[in-house]
């Protein structure tokens, strides 16, 4: 029994021991093992760190680039005021490319470019390359136009938005955005680029000046642009004076000097005030020689506008009445005729008003659905000549313009579609021309009585495809 | 009763939207809700962090957290339950939009 008591003993130390052995055996290896995942944790860190700042450094140190392109089908119809015919056309269909580009190098600096083309399907039969004669190539709207399959410059700008007298700032310079302006960006589906979508969109070179005044009233800004129409350079190469000189043989310059006042924006209710002069504005001199009308420069033209918009009304009522947007705006412009020279068919300095309204609302379907209503007194004049109508500009309308539509996801935001309806019935003539005599406001009876083929009505229906991305 | 029910119904159809995150919506909610608290813009409050920092705090839960940290002042909106119901995916969409590491730039 003791034999038996004793070799149990002996082996129990014993397996004890080796027990013990293999238990300070694992712990060496699970502190060595901790040690290793603690060594592999961070050099994870390590490398996840690296890796966002080789993808940080990545991201920000090319140009970006990305496509929007778009095609179209517009059923456009015109009513003349003598009843003399109607003109249509039930199957225009065309494409539009925009390849935008952005650089920011620094937190500070950026440049933005966008390449444009516009054509219409099949080829043109006439293109016009004389814009005096034909206005479809003229730079404020030759990328709007449809024209031909070439490559065009829409836009490219640097913006420099440095940190001074303890306020931001920026300055800009190049071809700036003009178009897809505040409140008209709503029925293109863009993001609105400028400030002044009412009384401005045509593409613009110039140069632009802010200062940030938020501290004072929340979301404000003032701003500064400078811009240039019409350039008076001779040609390089002409027979009869040395290049690029300013030339008498030429339309004087036109500038263009505005002020805009974001004047309020807290991201529910945001509210823009512009003003601008034009010098030197050009127009159709049919008064000279009525049979050969040509361009001329005229006189100065005043330009303001106030705009409002509630992006949601109340405050999480409902999600609908969140994602609804309306709007309205007041504008005005003033001509300023010099030498007793006629604007608009008068030698009095003649004032335009217009007003527009409209609202955007989600529907169930996961698209916006919007309505738009403009109206334009006598002698209204805007510079809203590559407005994305095809029937003309609506918010250059001397009388009544009202537009519905409906814009629809179909791929998230890469694929989207929209059908869009827009009628205009114009009070006067001349809605549609420059500062000359071919301004000149008629009633639809004084133009009857005079002979003048004048658009009475116009729509223009459209349905698009669009792709982005 | 069929009429009003029918009345309903198609209201509630027209009223109703879609619930998908939108990055453009968290712009407006930011610029709405948090831009005059932070006091600064959604483009430099985005880009306090990664992609990977956004996307790693969404999935573990703690997105509430990590706005705090980039915005302290906007904690009470971060903790409160309209956030983490409503807002936080239409803000997650626009911050992963604008992080520092997206290469997009704010538009001007």
């Amino acid at each position: 029994m003791n034999k038996i008591v004793l070799s149990l003993a002996v082996s129990g130390a014993l397996l004890s021991n080796v027990y013990a052995d293999d238990v300070a055996d694992l712990k060496a290896q699970v502190e060595a093992l901790t040690q290793k995942v603690k060594k592999l944790e961070k050099k994870q860190k390590r490398n996840s760190k690296k890796i966002s700042k080789v993808r940080e450094h990545d991201a920000n140190d090319n140009i970006k680039f990305d496509v929007d392109f778009r095609t179209a089908y517009d059923n456009i119809q015109y009513k003349m005021a003598d009843g003399s015919r109607d003109n249509d056309n039930d199957g225009l269909y065309s494409m539009r490319l925009w390849l935008n580009m952005g650089y920011k190098p620094t937190d500070t600096m950026m440049f933005k470019g966008q390449l444009a083309v516009h054509k219409a399907f099949g080829a043109k039969y006439s293109t016009s390359t004389t814009p005096s004669n034909n206005f479809d190539s003229f730079d404020w709207v030759v990328s709007e136009n449809l024209t031909d399959g070439t490559v065009r410059l829409r836009e490219a700008y640097w913006l420099w938005t440095p940190t001074a007298l303890g306020r931001g700032w920026t300055l800009s310079m190049g071809r700036r955005p003009a178009t897809n302006g505040f409140l008209i960006n709503h029925r293109d589906d863009d993001k609105a680029k400028s400030p002044i979508g009412h009384i401005i969109n045509m593409e613009f070179d110039g140069i632009s000046a802010s200062m940030k005044t938020g501290d004072i009233i929340e979301g404000s800004y003032l701003k500064v642009c400078l811009g240039r129409g019409l350039s008076d350079a001779s040609a390089r190469f002409n027979m009869s004076e040395p290049d690029y000189i300013t030339s008498d043989n030429m339309l004087h310059n036109m500038d263009l000097l505005g002020v805009i006042a974001k004047v309020y924006d807290d991201g529910q209710y945001t509210a823009f005030a512009k003003y601008y002069r034009a010098f030197d504005v050009i127009g159709m001199d049919m008064t000279t020689n009525p049979a050969a009308p040509a361009l001329a420069t005229y006189g100065d033209v005043d330009g303001a506008a106030l705009s409002l918009q509630v992006s949601g009304i109340g405050d999480e009522i409902s999600d609908f009445l969140d994602d609804t947007t309306v709007f309205a705006s007041f504008a005005w412009s003033n001509t300023l005729p010099k030498d007793d020279q006629a604007m608009l068919g008068s030698t009095d300095k003649e004032s335009g008003t217009s007003i527009y309204v409209g609202a955007q609302m989600p529907n169930m379907t996961g698209g916006k659905f919007g309505i738009e209503y403009n109206h334009g007194s006598k002698y209204w004049r805007p510079f809203t000549y590559a407005e994305d109508t095809m029937a003309g500009s609506k918010m250059a309308v001397r009388g009544d313009a009202y537009e519905a539509y409906w814009t629809q996801p179909i791929i998230d935001k890469i694929f989207t579609m929209q059908i869009r309806y827009t009628y205009m019935d114009y009070d006067y003539t001349g809605s549609q021309a420059f500062f000359g005599d071919a301004g000149t406001p008629m009633t639809m009876a004084d133009a009857k009585v005079a002979g003048v083929d004048a658009v009475d009505t116009a729509q223009d229906l459209r349905v698009y495809f669009r792709y982005r991305y | 009763m069929k009429k009003i029910a029918m009345a309903a119904i198609v209201g509630l159809a027209l009223l109703s939207t879609a619930a998908n995150a939108d990055a453009d919506k968290g712009k407006r909610i930011y610029q709405k809700k948090l831009k005059s608290v932070c006091g600064f813009s959604g483009g430099d409050f985005a880009a306090k962090h990664t992609q990977d920092e956004w996307t790693e705090a969404k999935e573990d839960g703690t997105l509430g957290e990590m706005m705090t940290e980039a915005c302290p002042a906007g904690k009470d909106f971060f903790e409160s339950s309209k956030f983490k119901k409503k807002f936080s995916s239409h803000l997650y969409d626009f911050v992963n939009d604008f992080a520092s590491d997206s290469g997009n730039i704010p538009s001007c």
